[in-house]
């Protein structure tokens, strides 16, 4: 190290810390704000943008449970599937672990609305047992994760469908970009919060974009592909079950 | 989900048996305080407290304890890194990164930040663990329907939870199943074995909602749950602590 000038020995360390740590890296994980992380005003804040949004979920999915009963169960189920599927590790190639984030397939199959408050239970859940995320950042994580990332999906997935594309495009479309909107509006939701000196709330969300980037990219795109293999495998092997939840009606 | 996580280390902690409310209050009251403070000591102190709390009263080993605690690390050095790095159009320290006409560079104010919102985010995990590993999610539940939150969303909760270790487990043959298959071998294969795992686990929860639907319409269900809850009264002594503890925290909060 003694040929090289200070300057260059700091970008060499920077480097290395960079890489050590994107090699350590789990993107879903790392996409929930932490505990703690968000100044209280924020959290607050946050969570007053959800309430809305939640209670219209409450609203709609009390009213089909006092239709059918028997839907109170398959809501359950659905939580519990959407929390292992953000709970496993998917295979990858650089030998990371990573986490699906669910947002996607569940806006697809469950529509938004009752993924807001299945998100809200998950994320619960998912930091008091797993420590992904936290209890005062839960608004903002729920903002991001249960509404923002499930309604973007959504809504793209049901304009391709308009649009007559291929539904496995539309899915894969839809769960990548639902999963990268997520990742944009964390990074918006942290730099809200911890504005850059100089350049202002714009320049933080530009270097939290950029330094969760290489994470979160290539875990977008394969979430795209996976919510499409679980899709064909649905439309294979359980047509009845998905008419039972309201998915692929026009069948 | 199995003998190393946060849920067994609650089911087997020795503050398993002190008041459920008392503990909630002692952790998110602390995590609240710790979210409004903003000295660094304060931070140094609730994160000693709290993790001695859960390590010697609680009896978790130190070494799992520095495991959950690095959970959260990525994302801590990841964001510390970044509110750290300043970018300017203007060189406003000595080192500097020259991209284009802006500089990437360290300034003591950022840097400052960075260690302090750390700080400040250790701590709170500190507290949020001295509640998540000694209560178990039934007694955390138990304390909101207390709260008289709506009880559709307690049942859910109370469901969803359960249904988790249902699904946690068929998961894990499926995924036994696969592998002693040769499923998982190379990344195309592994994607797909993945996929179509996770829509076959899809089937099969539904399935087993059907199932377990018809089991509780056998035991009378009409469309309320009703858990059996295990009273633990507080002690004098957990009471003297939480109000001594509190008000040492009231205390610093005061200095400035």
């Amino acid at each position: 190290m003694k040929n090289y000038t200070k300057k260059q020995k700091g970008v060499i360390f920077f480097t290395i810390v960079f890489a050590a740590v994107l090699t350590a890296a789990d993107p879903a994980k790392a996409m929930h704000v932490m505990e703690g992380y968000l100044p209280g005003g924020h959290c607050v804040l946050w969570g007053a943008v959800c309430i809305p949004f939640l209670v219209l979920g409450f609203m709609s999915m009390k009213k089909s449970i006092a239709a059918n009963r028997k839907s109170m169960v398959i809501i359950a189920m659905c939580g519990a599937f959407v929390f292992i599927v953000s709970s496993l590790k998917i295979p990858s190639v650089t030998g990371s672990c990573s986490h699906m984030t669910g947002t996607g397939l569940g806006a697809i199959l469950f529509g938004p609305t009752t993924v807001s408050v299945l998100g809200l239970i998950v994320l619960i859940f998912q930091a008091i047992l797993l420590a992904h995320g936290g209890l005062t950042t839960l608004g903002a994580n729920c903002f991001s994760m249960a509404i923002a990332g499930p309604i973007f999906s959504y809504l793209l997935y049901m304009l391709l469908k308009k649009a007559k594309i291929n539904r496995r495009i539309s899915v894969f479309i839809a769960a990548a970009l639902g999963d990268l909107f997520t990742y944009c509006v964390t990074s918006v939701q942290l730099a809200l919060a911890y504005p850059s000196a100089e350049g202002g709330v714009m320049a933080s969300a530009v270097k939290f974009l950029g330094i969760f980037a290489p994470t979160q990219v290539p875990l977008a795109i394969v979430e795209g592909i996976l919510t499409v293999i679980v899709v064909i495998a649905l439309e294979n092997y359980a047509k009845p079950e998905l008419k039972q939840i309201g998915f692929m009606k026009e069948v | 989900m199995g003998a190393n996580s946060i849920d067994y280390y609650a089911y087997t902690s020795n503050m398993r048996n002190w008041n459920a409310a008392f503990k909630l209050v002692l952790g998110i009251g602390t995590l609240v305080f710790t979210v409004a403070a903003n000295r660094l000591w304060i931070f140094a102190w609730v994160f000693l407290s709290m993790s001695a709390l859960t390590v010697c009263v609680g009896r978790l080993s130190v070494h799992v304890y520095v495991r959950l605690l690095s959970i959260p690390l990525i994302f801590l050095l990841l964001g510390a890194l970044t509110i750290a790095v300043e970018v300017a159009r203007e060189p406003l320290a000595i080192h500097k990164l020259a991209i284009g006409s802006w500089y990437l560079m360290f300034t003591r104010q950022s840097v400052s930040l960075a260690v302090h919102v750390t700080g400040k985010a250790l701590a709170a995990v500190s507290a949020l663990y001295l509640v998540t590993l000694s209560t178990s999610v039934s007694e955390i539940l138990g304390v909101l329907e207390k709260l008289h939150l709506p009880s559709l969303l307690i049942e859910l909760m109370h469901l969803i939870y359960r249904y988790i270790f249902v699904l946690m487990d068929t998961t894990v043959r499926m995924r036994h199943a696969a592998e002693s298959r040769l499923g998982y071998g190379g990344l195309r294969k592994s994607l797909r074995t993945f996929g179509q795992m996770l829509g076959n686990l899809f089937l099969v929860s539904l399935k087993k909602a059907n199932r377990y639907y018809e089991a509780m319409e056998a035991r009378c269900y009409d469309g309320g749950l009703h858990f059996l809850q295990e009273e633990h009264p507080v002690t004098v002594g957990q009471a003297v602590f939480g109000v001594c503890y509190f008000g040492v925290l009231l205390v610093f909060l005061a200095v400035r």
